[in-house]
């Protein structure tokens, strides 16, 4: 789960978010309405630097 | 020299001290010895015995009908010599300046005494505490903008009862009352001093303890709930004009912000990483203090049986952070580099947050306490500002990354818990003006000449720190004052 892990690298960052962002559809059902809770995350962006996705607290340059 | 009040005859002539203080915790203990080491004669009355006894922490037992049912008003709190030292797990850190400021989002005065005027016994106190002579000196580099490395020091930690027993029991100028219970304070009949503590023993026996003056260290809920009692004279208790008495009850909130993934282990060299919001990102974003920590594990748990089969299919699940979390559903566990982000924050002075009297009453026939612990929007605000914050900072720093649970991000979910640190602040808070607080700048009750609290409950606010460093600094300038006073 660490990111600078060996095994979960850059291509593992890149897989990290992908799942993110494919949560709302794999996980519908399992999440209450997440899609709802992913938009209202993301507007508790106030900086550009970062993106909150999923209750994670990312920086863009993670993907 | 050590009495047991439950041992002298009804007819015993006490006699005369120049200060009465009753409790024997590190406040209590504190300013007796500095006013013995100034020649001053001290009776130092405990509630309990030398030994934890049911009998007495019974006596702690009151309701709660606020934040969380704080079911601590009993617990937190040990009633034998030595007091709630006797179970204190060490953590020291002090005030910052910002603490001593007036803020403006704090609807109360602060406090009427500046941070110098405590930290004068900065070195003495560590003394007391058993700190290391270097103690807080250790810097260490942080490249973040709004948090800080918290400074924090371990006490061994220091029981005030085992430490100070012999030298108590041997000393010429204190005598030390085990099982002797404050039931009533009386005061001559100008209303403007203390005459005398009844105090009794548990078979019911009272005796009238007679001095020049008197302290009050008993902890934030004892010293309120004893002035709310003693109201024989003085409607609605002593020193409780303004109706101050009991309110502004603080505690150090510990919420659980969220969890956190490891990216720069380094940072985490004594396993754990505690930050500090910086004083001029708590002024522009107006919210109040705090230590934030991150304590991840470092191995993948593994337990029961099958463990290395455990392990092997943990491992592979915590490699991919959707997978975990689908797993977790069906099973909580660890992963290596994982960790809950634990708090303790300030909470604002609060006149609705505060002690009462039940109507219940205990064995000696006094009202127990009744807590309403009150959380405010200015400790919400406070509470998801730091959570926000404190995880843009760890990823801007590349330190961790976290996730923030649903209530720091959503103001309109209610937050569930807000923990606590079994700390009591405030209910007899320092003010200049005896309209927003209990004591004046000399911890001296307002409206008396001769009663003087020590301890937690005179905070004006409460910091982001343990208290237990602060409260010796304060009662070492107490018991100051009163040999001043008494000479």
């Amino acid at each position: 789960m660490r990111f600078s892990d060996n095994q979960s690298n850059v291509t593992g960052r890149r897989l990290f978010l992908m799942m993110l962002a494919a949560q709302p559809l794999i996980m519908n059902g399992i999440l209450e309405n997440p899609l709802k809770k992913m938009v209202l995350n993301v507007l508790h962006d106030d900086a550009n630097d970062f993106f909150i996705i999923g209750g994670w607290v990312l920086l863009k340059s993670d993907i | 020299m050590l009495i047991d009040l439950s041992t002298l005859d009804k007819n015993t002539s006490l006699k005369q001290y120049d200060v009465c203080i009753c409790g024997t915790g590190p406040s209590g203990i504190t300013v007796a010895r500095t006013l013995a080491s100034q020649g001053l004669t001290v009776a130092l009355l405990e509630g309990g015995g030398l030994e934890y006894s049911e009998n007495s922490q019974e006596l702690y037992k009151g309701k709660n009908v606020g934040l969380n049912n704080w079911d601590a008003i009993r617990n937190c709190r040990l009633r034998f010599f030595g007091g709630t030292s006797n179970h204190w797990e060490g953590r020291c850190s002090y005030f910052d300046p910002v603490d001593f400021e007036q803020r403006g989002y704090i609807d109360l005065p602060g406090w009427p005494i500046s941070r110098k005027e405590i930290f004068s016994h900065f070195e003495e106190a560590c003394a007391i505490l058993d700190l290391p002579k270097d103690a807080f000196s250790k810097k260490t580099k942080w490249s973040g903008t709004n948090f800080r490395i918290s400074d924090k020091e371990l006490s061994p930690p220091t029981r005030f009862g085992t430490k100070y027993r012999e030298e108590l029991k041997k000393s010429l100028k204190i005598d030390v009352y085990i099982n002797a219970n404050l039931t009533d304070v009386r005061l001559h009949d100008s209303l403007n001093s203390v005459k005398s503590f009844e105090v009794k023993s548990y078979s019911g026996t009272a005796f009238n303890f007679i001095a020049k003056n008197y302290v009050f260290a008993m902890g934030a809920i004892e010293n309120a709930r004893l002035l709310l009692n003693s109201d024989k004279q003085v409607k609605g208790g002593i020193g409780n004009k303004y109706d101050m008495v009991g309110r502004c009850f603080m505690e150090h909130f510990n919420v659980e912000f969220g969890r956190f993934v490891v990216e720069d282990k380094s940072k985490f060299l004594q396993g754990s990483l505690e930050v500090n919001p910086s004083e001029a990102f708590m002024r522009s974003h107006r919210i109040g203090n705090a230590v934030l920590s991150f304590n991840p594990s470092f191995s993948t748990s593994e337990y029961g049986h099958f463990q290395g089969l455990k392990k092997s299919v943990r491992e592979f699940f915590c490699k991919y952070p959707s997978l975990t979390d689908l797993s977790r559903k069906l099973k909580e566990f660890d992963c290596s580099g994982d960790g809950v982000i634990r708090s303790l924050i300030e909470q604002v002075p609060n006149l609705q947050s505060r002690i009462m009297l039940d109507t219940e009453t205990d064995m000696f026939g006094m009202r127990k306490v009744k807590l309403d612990w009150k959380a405010s929007e200015a400790d919400n605000h406070t509470i998801r500002t730091l959570g926000i914050e404190v995880a843009k900072e760890m990823a801007r720093t590349n330190v961790a990354r976290v996730q923030l649970q649903d209530f720091i991000l959503d103001k309109n979910k209610e937050i569930p818990d807000y923990g606590h640190h079994c700390h009591q602040l405030g209910t007899t808070r320092m003010s200049a003006d005896p309209k927003f607080g209990v004591v004046d700048k000399d911890s001296r009750v307002h409206g008396l000449e001769n009663l003087f609290i020590a301890g937690s409950s005179v905070y004006s606010t409460g910091a982001g720190c343990n208290p237990t460093l602060t409260l010796v600094m304060l009662s070492l300038r107490l018991g100051e004052h009163l040999a001043k006073k008494s000479a």
